[in-house]
């Protein structure tokens, strides 16, 4: 069996690491986790692919892989509930910050209050730009369920970081939809 | 003045971006991930070729050969180096009654033509094999890639068909085909670009080698749907991804009719027992393990019951009955490598509860049986690969549990194996480095007789192409649940 991932993994990890570490840093809050989310997806990803036709097209399956580690690490923990607790009730508007060195970004730290799925229906929606159909599908949630974390995830955003207009360019509607899950 | 959230967004990525400009994967964190992906990929081809590994049952419990008892140990095996007919009487249907001369065909191994019938009068433990020998690059000039794309039907006793021909632009995996069939099922994955071409399920007709797509309604999340085994009941198992990267994935049964039946959730590793009744997978909570009832549905989590140690299936031993080997947990979290005071324990699945009985410590210095991997012979004796304590994790050659012990069965250092098991015969694919591609070799270890038979050997050299990089792609058994293996 000839390898060719691997010199595609060696040219995604080694060129495209901060870039990598950069999106992992958006899901959790430390900059080792963030590596280690990184390693995870790496895995994965070059795990269930046969083939990439570019560094470009690993690195976007990459990226969302990092997303969808994090939510599937959410879920097998049972952190999910603990963490839409502490969404509920959003606190106070973040700071900004530098971003420099080891502090987090405004982004950062505003994203770390919503839950985890919140936290990755926003990032794949409205940073990666994906459809809902794409993050209902990399998410393994139902569109309807996309829609509803995006949203409210978005309107936590706007109170804690002082932002407009996310929302309006969804046209969002808010449907109650179970999540496809797997014998929960 | 509000902000947009969005411009607010790619702003702050940028400037972590910024911020940890030049950082790179700390030493050897990306040898690491490469062996994990090697593990996970070998692991996967195991599963998607339904070699879940120990997939080896006797069709509707028989065997052609008869199984030896397991109250005495089986002697460890010394293969032979060449082919072997087995001393065992078997029904293998007489093709020829006089000798013939075999067609050497550049990237083949020796074979001669079908005759009629012959593939209708096949009985459990015939192989069919697949070859694709490859020319490689190797900076001589010639023209790298597939030179023939090759059925080739193969006795017990090693006697080779040439079944058909396949194109040279696709790459079929055979899933599964039954004794005495003209017909097997298989997956097409396309050569030209990513998945063009591709087919999760297709059948072949071996006597025209016309494929005919047959999808299986589940999706290609993940790069699904993947092929799991063959169900007691001779329904098809096939699993679709439930998380992007496969992680965890739901289990399907295939009617006859196409129908699909959910039959629950696995994990990434799982293994079918010797009858076809039970899968056990990886994918319970906090580190136990599951088990599935393939034909009537149902899902039991269940413990190790080995306390704060690591733990995963080696195989199924009997059935209600399974190998597990445990080991320290790895502070660092790696479970793989390295194993240490990894230990091979029988677990008794059989009541409300698991018992768990010690069978065989292994040194710390020394391999150990792969974990998901066992082909059981269905009663108590289960074949795997063992695993080297090498950086790369390598195996490093097939043992047997034989009920009382853990003997050779074949010897070879950083070599790929792939193992079956049919009615008292193992069956073991190897190939000569797990780095790079590489020539496989299949041969039948006959357990009864102590006997070996190498039924597809490497592709000899020629002239122009010294060594190819590609020969035998992938094979089943006839009596196999699990099918192919590649």
């Amino acid at each position: 069996m000839v390898r060719r991932w691997e010199p595609m993994l060696e040219q995604v990890a080694r060129e495209r690491y901060p870039v990598l570490v950069a999106r992992a840093m958006l899901m959790v809050s430390s900059r080792a986790d963030a590596e280690d989310l990184v390693q995870e997806a790496l895995v994965s990803t070059f795990s269930a692919r046969a083939r990439f036709d570019s560094v470009g097209q690993a690195e976007q399956y990459v990226r969302r892989a990092i997303v969808s580690r994090f939510v599937d690490r959410t879920r097998r923990r049972g952190t999910e509930r603990a963490a839409w607790g502490a969404a509920a009730h959003p606190g106070e508007r973040v700071q900004p910050g530098p971003g420099e060195g080891g502090l987090s970004t405004e982004l950062e730290t505003a994203l770390a209050v919503l839950s985890p799925r919140q936290r990755a229906c926003v990032v794949l929606r409205h940073l990666d730009d994906l459809s809902v159909r794409e993050t209902a599908s990399v998410l393994g949630l139902s569109e309807g369920a996309v829609k509803r974390y995006a949203s409210d995830g978005v309107a936590a955003l706007h109170v804690l970081l002082g932002t407009t207009d996310a929302a309006e360019r969804d046209g969002v509607v808010l449907v109650r939809t179970e999540e496809v899950r797997r014998d929960a | 003045m509000t902000r947009d959230l969005i411009d607010l967004m790619h702003a702050n990525v940028e400037a972590r971006e910024r911020s940890i400009a030049g950082i790179q994967p700390a030493d050897g964190t990306l040898a690491v991930t490469a062996r994990r992906v090697r593990r996970k990929r070998a692991v996967r081809r195991t599963l998607q070729s339904g070699g879940v590994a120990a997939l080896a049952v006797v069709l509707g419990g028989a065997s052609w050969f008869g199984l030896r008892g397991h109250e005495e140990p089986a002697p460890a095996l010394t293969p032979t180096s060449s082919p072997t007919p087995s001393a065992t009487p078997s029904p293998t249907p007489s093709a020829t009654a006089a000798p013939v001369v075999l067609d050497e065909i550049p990237g083949l191994p020796p074979t001669q033509a079908l005759p009629p019938g012959l593939l209708e009068r096949t009985t459990p433990g015939w192989v069919l094999t697949i070859h694709r020998p490859e020319v490689p690059w190797d900076g001589r000039g010639l023209q790298p890639g597939p030179v023939r794309h090759t059925v080739v039907l193969v006795s017990p006793t090693g006697d080779r068909y040439r079944v058909v021909d396949l194109p040279l632009d696709r790459s079929v995996t055979v899933l599964h085909w039954d004794a005495g069939s003209t017909t097997a099922v298989v997956t097409i994955f396309g050569t030209g670009g990513l998945a063009e071409g591709s087919e999760a399920r297709a059948e072949l007709d071996l006597t025209t080698g016309t494929l005919t797509p047959t999808p299986v309604d589940l999706g290609e999340y993940a790069g699904g749907p993947h092929y799991v085994g063959l169900a007691a009941d001779g329904a098809e198992l096939w699993s679709t991804a439930t998380s992007t990267d496969a992680y965890t994935a739901d289990v399907y049964r295939r009617t006859d009719d196409g129908t699909l039946e959910l039959v629950g959730g696995m994990g990434m590793l799982a293994v079918l027992d010797a009858e076809g009744k039970w899968l056990a997978t990886d994918d319970g909570l906090d580190g136990g393990f599951a088990i599935l009832d393939v034909v009537h549905g149902g899902r039991t989590e269940l413990d190790f019951g080995v306390p704060g140690r690591s733990c995963d299936v080696v195989g199924w031993a009997e059935a209600r009955s399974l190998l597990a080997l445990c080991a320290d947990a790895d502070p660092e979290g790696m479970d793989y490598p390295p194993r240490r005071n990894a230990t091979l324990y029988r677990v008794d699945v059989s009541g409300a509860s698991t018992r768990t009985t010690e069978l065989q410590r292994f040194p710390d210095d020394e391999p150990y049986p792969a974990m998901w991997r066992g082909s059981s012979l269905g009663d108590g004796r289960v074949a795997f690969e063992m695993v080297s304590r090498g950086g790369d994790a390598c195996l490093a050659g097939t043992s047997l549990w034989d009920g009382a012990r853990v003997v050779p069965l074949q010897d070879g250092g950083d070599t790929m194996f792939s193992t079956a098991a049919v009615g008292g015969v193992v069956f073991v694919a190897a190939q000569p480095s797990c780095q790079e591609a590489g020539r496989t070799d299949l041969t039948a270890y006959d357990l009864a007789s102590g006997s070996s038979v190498v039924l597809a050997p490497e592709p000899a050299p020629t002239v122009d192409v010294p060594e190819w990089a590609i020969g035998l792609e992938t094979w089943a058994v006839a009596g196999e649940h699990g099918g192919a293996h590649y």
